[in-house]
């Protein structure tokens, strides 16, 4: 069976914006993959992904609920902590949360693409090990 | 009509899961609306509280400019006397390093 992976990979916000500065010199376009989420530091891909995360990322991909909702009661945690990590998890591009087409309200959490792995790439350069307040 | 084409379109997680830059930069013609021939949005957003922080963008009839009461007041802008989107770029990171220097 084929295996999809999700890339970490490290990048200051120094290296960001040299990069984003050199943009007409470019002229292929780089437009980040969905298959790719950047961190700033190790630092803050360990604070980030907790094991709560990963429980959330790990049913999300094994049963599929059809809510937020549905998720808390699998993992029997409250909603709200729940939704704040789908949340979260969203904005990094990890998963997306798709409204309920009944419009009630509902999100549908749902993985950005069908992975079965995340491979964390090792920092290239020493300042991606430190917190990125101090870059 | 010209259609945009996406140049950049860049997420990263900074400040330990605590913020998320999300960056998208479009080519578009060079006239009297985008001098720099690029279209360009910039926000840094509060993971946790899922709000925008920081947004600069261009558009009419603003040029570049900042929203610089987030997320209170998100219709409050700082027009930038810029026309070339590097020093656009210059502003947005030294905001964003204001921002996450404040909540540390």
């Amino acid at each position: 069976m084929k295996t999809r992976t999700m890339t970490v990979e490290f990048k200051s916000l120094e290296t960001l914006e040299n990069e984003l500065l050199s943009l007409p010199g470019v002229k292929r376009q780089r437009v980040q993959p969905k298959s790719t989420v950047y961190f700033d530091s190790l630092a803050s891909f360990r604070s980030f992904l907790t094991i709560q995360k990963l429980e959330i990322l790990t049913l999300i991909a094994s049963t599929k609920p059809k809510s937020i909702y549905e998720l808390s009661k699998i993992l029997n945690r409250s909603i709200a902590p729940v939704q704040k990590d789908c949340q979260s998890l969203e904005a990094a591009g990890f998963i997306e949360l798709d409204r309920d087409p009944s419009g009630r309200g509902a999100l549908t959490p749902r993985l950005v693409f069908d992975y079965d792995r995340i491979r964390v790439k090792l920092p290239r350069h020493p300042y991606e090990l430190q917190f990125s307040a101090a870059a | 009509m010209h259609k945009a084409s996406i140049l950049r379109n860049e997420r990263i997680i900074l400040a330990e899961g605590r913020f998320v830059i999300e960056i998208k930069a479009y080519g578009v013609p060079a006239d009297r609306r985008f001098p720099s021939g690029v279209k360009l949005k910039c926000v840094l957003i509060d993971a946790e509280q899922q709000k925008p922080r920081v947004l600069l963008d261009n558009h009419e009839p603003f040029g570049f400019h900042l929203h610089a009461r987030l997320p209170d007041d998100p219709d409050f802008r700082v027009s930038l006397a810029i026309t070339d989107y590097e020093e656009a770029i210059r502003v947005f990171f030294s905001e964003v390093r204001k921002v996450i220097a404040h909540e540390n």
